[in-house]
C-alpha cells in the first residue's frame, strides 16, 4: 500500500483558477461509508506527487499529469491509446469540507479519496 | 499552472485546418517534417505537440516564416499507423492551450520552437459582452431553425453550452469559416473581442442561410404547385378510365391525325399541319392553346385545297342557260362564252376577274348566278357594302382571341371547291377609314399576278384564289380605287329600255309572279299596253325591281280576286290599273306644247336612266351679270358663262344682237327641279339655245331636245349616256334631237326601234345648231305660259353626264 507523499489541498473561498484548456477526466466510483466518502478514481501511472486535490466551495477538484515514463530513448510508438497530460475531475459531495478530515492514498493504479466527515 | 510557461515543443504544421483547446480533431500526418514532429511529441511524457495553421496551403515544407504565430498545444490522445501504408500517422488530438511561438529553435528534421503560452482569454461581465453573448445566442437560434439536419449532439452542446469562450471556439472549428478568420478567433486575447469576431461571423452566415432557405422554399413553392397540378390530372385520368372514357385529348389527336392522313394537303400545308398537330398532343385538353390549335388544325383540314369541280365547257349549254335567266346583255353573256372557250383550248388559263358596273336592278347579282350554272360551278356570294376592315376580308392572326379566317376563305369552305364563282357585291360601297382599307385588301386578292398565293392572316398558308372566277358588281365606278378598278375587266350594264323592260317582263318577271301568287298563265293576262304603264307610270328605275313588284302586287289582287270567286279568268289592261296599283306615281317631264322665248329643252342621265330637262332664262333690265339657279354644280355654272360669253363675243354668227341686250340688262338661268342637284357640261347647247332664244326673241322649237358641250370658240364636244338621254327624249314626246356630230357612233347602241320615231341631228359647231333648234323668226306667234309642273323626284341627282365623255 503505497500513500501519496504530497498532496495539496487548498481551500479557496470563492474563485478556485480554472486551469487553462480543457483536460481529460479520469473516471471516478463513490462510495458512501460509516465514516463519511470514499472516492476511487482510475488514475493508473499517475505519480501521486502529480496529483492536485483542490476545495472549493461545495466542489472537489481533482487535477493532475500523467506521464509516460516507460517510455526509453530509442523506443517509437506503434499504437497510442492511453491518455496522458493532464486531467480534470471536479465533483459535488455533500460534505461539510470546512471539518472534513482528507486523506489521499495511491494503490493498484487507484487514487483514493478519504474523506471523514459527519 | 500554465499560465505565460514558455515551452519547448515539436511543431506540426497544419494545411487550412485551426484547432481550437477543446476540440478533438483527428488528423492524418504525412509530410516527413510532421511525422518527425509527431514521433518526437510522441516520444515525452506528456505527449504534447504544438500545431500552427500555415498561412500557404501549397506549402510542402513549410519554413517558420510561413507559419501563424499564434497556434495550439494539443494531447495526443490516440495514435495508430496505417496498416498498409507506411509512414502515415492518424492521430487524434485534443487542444489544449494557445501559445505564441517566440523563436524556433530547429528547422529540422522537424520544427522545434520556444513557445509561450497564452492565458485563456479573459472572462469580463461588462455590458457588451452580455449583448454580445446575447445576440450570439439569437443568431445562433436562428442558424439552428435554418438548419433542419443538425445532430442532435451537436444541438446539445450549442444550447446547452454555458461559457461562452468555449462556444466561440466550438462553433469556429464548426462553422465553415475562412482560415483567416479562423486563426483570428484563435488570436483573440480577449472575451470581447473574441465575442464581436464571432458575432460578425455567425451574423454572416445566418443571413446566407436566410437566402439559402428562401431559394430552396420559392423552389419548392413552384415544384409542389406543379406537382399538384401534375397529380390532379393524373387523378382524373385514372377517374376517366374508371368511367371507360379514353383520355378525350388523345383520341381527339389521334382523330386529327387519321384526317390529316386522309387529307389531300399540299406539301407546305401538310408540314404546318404535322408540326401544329405535334403540339397539340403534347398540350392538355385544359391548356387555352388547345383548343386554338384545334380549330387551326379543323380549318385546314376544311379548306379545299385541291379539290374543284369540272367546269361544263359545252358552249351550246352555257348559252341557253344564260339566255334563260336574262334578257339581252349580250355583251356579258359574249364574254361568258369567250372565256369558256379559252377554258376549252387552255385548260390552265387563269379565270377572269370581272366588274359589273350598273345601276340597281339591272339583274348584276343574278347574272353571277346563271354565269356560275352555265359554267357548272359553285356560286359563293359576299357583300362589301359597308365592310370598312381589312381583317374581315383577310382574317385577324392567331394570336387574338376569338381570331378567324377572313370572308374569302370562309366563302371558300363553303363552298368545298377552289374554283367557285365569288361574287363580290357592292364593291364600291366598301368603307375606308383609319380602322382599315379593306380595298386595299382587295388589290392581293383580286390579282391574278398575286392570288395564287394568297395568305389570310389566320390560315398564314398559301391558298390558290387563281381558279376562283370572281365577279365584283358595283353601281358607280367613281368611289372604287383607280388601282382597284385597274385589276377588273369592267362590264357595264346600263339600264333597261322601256322595251327591254317590256320583254323581260313578259319573260321572266310575270310568269315568275304569278307562280308566286299561285296563279296559273290562263288566269291572270297583262297586255303589253297595260305592261308599259306599270313601267312608264308606276316605276321609275333602271332596272326591274319596282317593276317586277308591281306586277307581283297586280297578281295578288288577281289572287284575291279568284280566290274570292269573283271570276277565274282576268286580263289586265291600262286603264284597271288605278285599280290594282293606285294613281299613276310618276310624271315624266313630257314635251311642253309650245317654249316661250328663252326656254330650251336639255337632255339628261341619272342613275335611274334619262331624262329630259329645260333650261329657262329670262332678262333682268336693269341689272348685271349672270345669276344661276337650280342648284347648278361648278361645272354647270361654267358652261352657263361659256355659253353667254359665245353668244355675246360672236353676233355676227349667231346673227342677232345679243351684245346690246346683255350690255343693257342682266340675265338669269334657271334649271328647274330646283330642289335637284345638277352638274355637268352636257347642258351647254341647250343654255345656248335658250340664251339665243332670249335675245333673239325666236323661241326654241318644242319638239327638239338637245345635248352637249359647248366651247368659247363655238365647237359642240361629245358628251356621254345618249342612249339614256335620247330614250328619254322619245319617252317624253321628242321627235327630234340634237346631239354632238362625234356621239354618232353612239346611235348604234340605241334600239332601232326608238330611233325609228325620232329624227337626230349631228352638230358640229353652234352655228349649225341655232338654226336647227330656234324657230324661223317669221314663225313668232306667241305662246301659253310655262306649265310648271315638275317631275323629277327631289333628292335623286341628274347629272348631265359629262365625265365619261368618249
Amino acid at each position: 500500500m503505497s500513500r501519496s507523499k504530497r498532496v495539496f489541498i487548498e481551500r479557496m473561498s470563492t474563485e478556485y483558477r480554472r486551469p487553462s484548456g480543457p483536460l481529460w477526466q479520469p473516471s471516478a466510483d463513490i462510495y458512501r461509508c460509516p465514516e463519511g466518502w470514499k472516492i476511487k478514481f482510475d488514475l493508473a501511472g499517475v505519480k501521486p506527487e502529480d496529483v492536485e486535490v483542490i476545495i472549493a466551495d461545495d466542489k472537489l477538484i481533482v487535477r493532475g499529469v500523467r506521464r509516460d515514463t516507460v517510455i526509453t530513448e530509442g523506443w517509437s510508438y506503434h499504437q497510442l491509446e492511453i491518455t496522458y497530460s493532464r486531467f480534470e475531475r471536479v465533483l459535488k459531495i455533500p460534505c461539510d469540507f470546512a471539518g472534513a478530515e482528507i486523506r489521499c492514498e495511491s494503490k493498484d493504479g487507484w487514487f483514493i479519496l478519504h474523506l471523514n466527515c459527519a | 499552472m500554465t499560465q505565460n510557461k514558455i515551452l519547448e515543443l515539436p511543431i506540426l504544421p497544419l494545411r487550412n485546418t485551426v484547432i481550437f483547446p477543446s476540440g478533438i480533431t483527428p488528423l492524418t500526418v504525412g509530410r516527413s517534417m510532421s511525422l518527425a514532429a509527431a514521433e518526437a511529441a510522441l516520444a515525452t511524457e506528456e505527449k504534447l505537440l504544438g500545431v500552427v495553421a500555415q498561412r500557404e496551403d501549397g506549402e510542402t515544407e513549410p519554413t517558420p516564416d510561413k507559419l501563424f504565430d499564434v497556434g495550439t498545444i494539443v494531447v495526443i490522445n490516440r495514435m495508430m499507423r496505417s496498416p498498409g501504408a507506411e509512414e502515415v500517422l492518424h492521430l487524434i488530438v485534443q487542444g489544449q492551450d494557445r501559445f505564441r511561438v517566440l523563436e524556433f529553435t530547429q528547422q529540422t528534421p522537424y520544427l522545434k520552437a520556444r513557445v509561450e503560452i497564452l492565458p485563456e482569454p479573459v472572462r469580463e461581465k461588462t455590458p457588451e459582452v452580455e449583448a454580445l453573448q446575447r445576440n450570439i445566442q439569437v443568431l445562433i437560434q436562428k442558424a439552428l431553425g435554418l438548419l433542419p439536419n443538425v445532430p442532435p449532439e451537436i444541438r446539445n452542446i450549442i444550447v446547452q453550452a454555458d461559457d461562452s469562450v468555449r462556444l466561440a471556439y466550438f462553433l469556429g472549428s464548426v462553422l465553415d469559416l475562412e482560415l483567416t478568420q479562423e486563426q483570428a478567433l484563435l488570436a483573440a486575447n480577449s472575451e470581447s473581442e473574441l465575442l464581436n469576431l464571432m458575432h460578425t461571423y455567425l451574423a454572416r452566415e445566418v443571413e446566407v442561410l436566410e437566402i439559402r432557405s428562401k431559394i430552396s422554399n420559392q423552389a419548392q413553392e413552384e415544384l409542389g404547385k406543379a406537382q399538384r397540378d401534375y397529380i390532379l390530372r393524373e387523378q382524373m385520368k385514372q377517374i376517366q378510365k374508371e368511367l371507360g372514357e379514353s383520355e378525350p385529348e388523345q383520341a381527339e389527336a389521334q382523330l386529327m391525325r387519321e384526317r390529316i392522313e386522309k387529307a389531300d394537303l399540299p406539301e407546305e400545308v401538310r408540314a404546318e399541319a404535322d408540326r401544329e398537330l405535334k403540339r397539340l398532343e403534347r398540350l392538355p385538353a385544359a391548356a387555352p392553346d388547345y383548343h386554338v390549335i384545334r380549330t387551326y388544325l379543323e380549318w385546314i383540314l376544311d379548306l379545299p385545297w385541291k379539290k374543284s369541280t369540272e367546269d361544263s365547257l359545252d358552249l351550246n349549254t352555257a348559252q341557253s342557260v344564260l339566255d334563260e335567266d336574262h334578257y339581252d346583255l349580250k355583251d356579258i353573256k359574249q364574254r361568258i362564252l369567250e372565256h369558256l372557250a379559252v377554258i376549252k383550248l387552255n385548260p390552265k388559263t387563269k379565270a377572269p376577274i370581272l366588274c359589273f358596273v350598273g345601276p340597281p336592278g339591272v339583274g348584276k347579282t343574278s347574272l353571277g348566278q346563271s354565269i356560275a350554272r352555265a359554267m357548272g360551278r359553285k356560286f359563293e356570294r359576299m357583300s362589301l357594302g359597308g365592310m370598312r376592315d381589312e381583317a374581315e376580308l383577310r382574317g385577324h392572326r392567331r394570336t387574338y382571341i376569338g381570331s378567324m379566317p377572313g370572308r374569302i376563305i370562309q366563302a371558300l369552305r363553303r363552298a368545298d371547291v377552289n374554283n367557285p364563282v365569288m361574287m363580290l357585291d357592292e364593291v364600291d360601297k366598301l368603307g375606308m377609314d383609319f380602322r382599315g382599307d379593306p380595298a386595299s385588301a382587295l388589290l392581293e386578292i383580286l390579282d391574278p399576278a398575286q392570288n395564287f398565293s394568297f395568305r389570310d392572316h389566320y390560315l398564314d398558308l398559301p391558298f390558290d384564289l387563281s381558279k376562283v372566277f370572281f365577279i365584283a358588281t358595283a353601281n358607280t365606278l367613281s368611289p372604287i380605287p383607280p388601282a382597284l378598278r385597274d385589276r377588273m375587266e369592267v362590264i357595264r350594264l346600263s339600264g333597261y329600255t322601256d322595251e327591254e323592260k317590256l320583254h323581260i317582263a313578259k319573260r321572266y318577271l310575270i310568269p315568275r309572279q304569278i307562280k308566286e301568287a299561285g296563279l296559273n298563265e290562263e288566269q291572270l293576262q297583262l297586255t303589253d299596253e297595260a305592261i308599259q304603264a306599270i313601267i312608264s307610270k308606276y316605276t321609275r328605275e333602271a332596272g326591274v325591281r319596282q317593276l317586277e313588284r308591281n306586277v307581283g302586287s297586280v297578281a295578288r289582287k288577281i289572287a284575291l280576286n279568284v280566290a274570292q270567286g269573283k271570276g277565274e279568268v282576268f286580263t289586265v289592261k291600262p286603264e284597271d290599273l288605278e285599280d290594282y296599283l293606285g294613281h299613276e306615281m310618276f310624271f315624266h317631264e313630257m314635251a311642253r306644247q309650245e317654249l316661250p322665248p328663252g326656254v330650251a329643252t336639255g337632255m339628261a342621265v341619272t342613275e335611274m336612266g334619262g331624262e329630259v330637262l329645260f333650261i329657262e332664262a329670262t332678262l333682268l333690265p336693269g341689272s348685271k351679270g349672270l345669276t344661276l339657279t337650280g342648284q347648278l354644280g361648278e361645272v354647270m355654272q361654267e358652261s352657263a358663262k361659256a355659253a353667254l360669253s359665245y353668244l355675246w363675243s360672236h353676233p355676227n354668227d349667231s346673227g342677232f344682237d345679243c351684245a346690246t341686250k346683255f350690255e343693257n340688262s342682266g340675265v338669269h338661268v334657271h334649271v328647274p327641279a330646283g330642289a335637284t342637284p345638277k352638274d355637268g357640261p352636257s347642258a351647254g347647247v341647250a343654255i345656248v339655245s335658250a340664251l339665243a332664244s332670249l335675245c333673239s326673241g325666236r323661241p326654241v322649237r318644242s319638239d327638239t331636245a338637245m345635248t352637249g358641250e359647248i366651247t368659247l370658240s363655238g365647237l359642240v364636244l361629245p358628251v356621254g349616256g345618249i342612249k339614256g338621254k335620247v330614250l328619254a327624249a322619245r319617252r317624253s314626246g321628242m321627235k327630234r334631237v340634237v346631239l354632238p356630230k362625234r356621239n354618232e357612233p353612239d346611235l348604234k347602241d340605241i334600239p332601232e326601234e326608238a330611233l325609228r320615231d325620232l329624227e337626230v341631228v349631228l352638230v358640229e359647231r353652234i352655228e349649225e345648231l341655232l338654226p336647227q333648234t330656234l324657230k324661223p323668226s317669221d314663225d313668232l306667234t306667241r305662246t301659253t305660259p310655262i306649265p310648271s309642273h315638275e317631275t323629277i323626284p327631289a333628292g335623286a341627282e341628274v347629272r348631265a353626264q359629262g365625265e365619261s365623255r368618249s
